[in-house]
This record gives structure tokens, sequence and C-alpha cells, in this order.
């Protein structure tokens, strides 16, 4: 009984380390031309310099939610993060505990997702963003762009407002607004949904599409032409 | 084997070169003695100007604030002093504000800049803002602070480098110039 309380106490303190390992991260800037230190309000300004952009880098920062408890075996405990962010200006309010990048910004998520819009608003202790200006995704080989991106870093979620593009060489995706799940590695476009592929496209209410397979599951009144049974 | 004329001459000779020897080292050590003599006077003649283990009290930017600086080695010039092996405080009201110490400065008796060179610290006696620089100028008339060349500053769980600071006199508002590198070391 003993043992089976310290193991539970064990493991809750590895998950508790595990999910608080983004927020804990100890985080690098470097600005190449300086900034604003206002220690009395706690508020920081970063600039870039031409076409050197300030780079925040989160050190050891672990991806956590549902990263965590994929059902890949290897890596499962600590995935070393690439989370960097770049930008032309950034504010970091340390009392807000929030975070905004403005003009030119990238944001890389991991090693397959980055992030690029004009605005960034991270309010870090949510961890949520909200990108506006410009937004766009770039996931693997897919792009989506759309109008503002709601990110909610914890479960990996990007719920991209339209009017929504994704593509890649191959397909093509419209909607009015698309969340992509990146944790499960698909999305789902809604707002009259439409999946192009080749000549052949698909229409309807709301339509998943599952990056890894390729596989589209539409649901609601489907409305699809075919024109080339191959693809 | 030698002639008996030849002993004499000889000796002659040898007293000479004695003589000689003795006369020019003699010369010599009353020379050496005289440019010490005159290097003597000529320092009891600066000795005034030069001071050793000197407390120095220097108004500062406020009405009760002041510099209380010990230093081990310096020299008085006209519109200022040269110091060295600098430790010293800010009071402010007679509270200690801040530590400073460096290896050598200068100060400006009219304007009461305060300079300071080489391995410069200066920090809250709370330790809360710690400054490290090569080159600080403290200047209570424009009430800024400027500091060159390895600048750090740690505050607020933060650790600053940079080429250049510019700050008021309470550190709490902070211009930093050039590349800045910025680590905050328990980012939440």
């Amino acid at each position: 009984m003993i043992k089976k309380f310290w193991g539970f106490i064990l493991l809750l303190g590895l998950l508790l380390n595990l999910s608080i390992g983004w927020a804990a991260g100890e985080l690098t800037i470097i600005a190449p031309r300086g900034g604003h230190f206002d220690l009395q309000h706690k508020v920081m300004k970063y600039y870039a310099d031409g076409s050197r952009l300030v780079e925040a880098r989160w050190k050891e920062s672990l991806i956590t939610g549902r990263e965590l408890s994929d059902n890949r075996k290897t890596k499962k405990r600590a995935i070393p993060s690439a989370r960097i962010l770049k930008a032309f200006e950034l504010t970091v309010d340390v009392t807000q505990n929030h975070l905004t990048a403005s003009q030119k910004v990238t944001l890389y998520y991991d090693v397959s997702t980055f992030a690029k819009c004009n605005l960034l608003d991270w309010e870090r202790l949510a961890n949520f963003m909200k990108l506006t200006g410009q937004v766009m995704i770039g996931y693997q080989d897919w792009i989506i762009k759309g109008n503002q991106i709601d990110a909610h870093l914890d479960k990996g979620l990007f719920i991209v407002y339209g009017p929504v593009e994704a593509f890649n060489k191959l397909n093509s995706i419209h909607g009015g607004k698309l969340i992509f799940d990146q944790a499960n590695r698909k999305a789902i476009i809604s707002d009259n949904a439409v999946v192009t592929r080749g000549g052949n496209e698909m229409a309807a209410p709301e339509i998943t599409y599952f990056f890894d397979t390729n596989q589209v599951l539409a649901s609601g009144s489907v409305r699809t032409k075919i024109i080339d049974e191959s693809e | 084997m030698f002639k008996k004329n030849f002993w004499l001459p000889a000796l002659i000779i040898v007293i000479s070169l004695c003589a000689i020897t003795a006369f020019w080292l003699t010369l010599h050590n009353a020379l050496t003695t005289r440019k010490t003599a005159v290097r003597s006077e000529q320092s009891q003649e600066q000795s005034p100007d030069e001071f050793q283990q000197m407390t120095m009290k220097i108004p500062g930017a406020e009405k009760n604030g002041y510099w209380e600086l010990n230093i081990k080695n310096g020299k008085s010039l006209q519109d200022g002093a040269i110091l060295k092996d600098i430790e010293g405080q800010y009071f402010s009201d007679k509270k200690p504000i801040y530590q400073i110490s460096s290896k050598n400065g200068t100060i400006d008796w009219k304007t009461r800049t305060l300079e300071l060179k080489n391995s410069v610290l200066l920090k809250t006696v709370d330790n809360s803002k710690i400054l490290t620089t090569t080159e600080l100028i403290w200047n209570p008339n424009s009430k800024k602070i400027t500091a060159r060349q390895g600048v750090t500053l740690k505050a607020l769980e933060t650790l600053i480098s940079t080429d250049e600071l510019f700050s008021d006199l309470t550190l709490e508002q902070v211009e930093l110039k050039g590349m800045t590198k910025v680590i905050y070391q328990r980012a939440k």
C-alpha cells in the first residue's frame, strides 16, 4: 500500500514536472539593437537591427499536453523543443506574464511546425497565443493561410479564422475556419469546406483531413466532383 | 728575472689607476646622491597633492545624497582628483543605497561627475541590482548613469549583457544599446 502511494506521488511529480516544463524553461533573448528596461513596472522591450531580428529561445523546454501522451512509446517523456520566436520588436511584461512580438514574427513551435504573422500576443500563464496580420502556418510540406490564429499551445491546437487556405503540392483546402490539431496531425475545416486534389473536389459543411494518411472525412451534405479517378 | 728598476714604474702605474678609480667612484656617488636628493625634494614638493588611504565625501544628486568613498591612493588636481582602488557607498537620507568599487577613477569637483574604470561594480545594498562594467560615469547633473564595455546587469532574475547602458540614477529606467543578450533565469 505504501509502495503504491509513493509510486503514485512519484508519477504525479513526474507529470507535474513535465507539464510545467515548457513554462519554466530558461529564456534567452538576443536583441541586436538593444532595448529598454522598465524595472519599476517590469516591462522589457527589445529591438531588431535591420534584418537582424530579435530572437527569443526557450532552452530545454518541453512540448507538453497531448504530445506527451502520444501513443508512440519512444521519446515520450522529454522532447527537447526548438521553440524559438523571432520578431522585429519584442515586449515582455513580467508582471502580467505577457509577451508581445510585432513585425516579421516567426514562431518555431517545434521541428515540423512554424507560424508567421505581424503581431503575436502570448498570454503565457494560459499558454494562449493570438496571431494577427498576414498569418501563416507551415506544417511539414503544408502551408495554411488565414486572417487570425488562436493557438492553445498546451493542447497543440491552432484555430485559423478565414477565409482559410491550406495547400501542399497535391492538395488544397478552402474554408471559413480551420482547426489545426497539431498534436493529432489533423485539420478540421468548416464553413463551406472544400478539398481539392488534382481535378477532384469534395465540398461539405465540415471536412476532417488527416495529414499522415491524406485521408478525408466529410460530414453533412457532401458534394463531390471526380474528374481523375487515379487521384 | 726582472730588473730592479721595473718594479718602481709598475707600482706607480698601479697606484695611479687606483687613484683614478677611487676618484670616479667618489664622483659617481656624489652625482647619484645629488639626483636622489633632487628627486626627494621634488617628491616633497608634490606630496601635498598625493594622498593615501583617504575617505572622501562627495555630494550626490539629491540634497541628502552623497558618496562616501575610501581611496587607497590618489592625487589631487586643479579641478578634480585621480583615484585608485576605490570602494564606497552612496547614501541617501543617511541610508546606504549603493555599494561601489573600481580600480581607477576620477572625480570632477565642479560637476561632481564620477568616472570609474576597470573592474567597476555598482550594486544596490540589497543586491537586487548588480551592475558590472569596464567604464562607468555617474553624472549627478544629468542624473544619468552611463556604462560602457562588457556591461552586465543582474536584476529581476534576469542577466543582461550589452555594449552600452544608459540609466537613471535609480537603475529603474534602463536603455540598452548595441548587441544585447538577456537570460531570464526563471522564465514562467
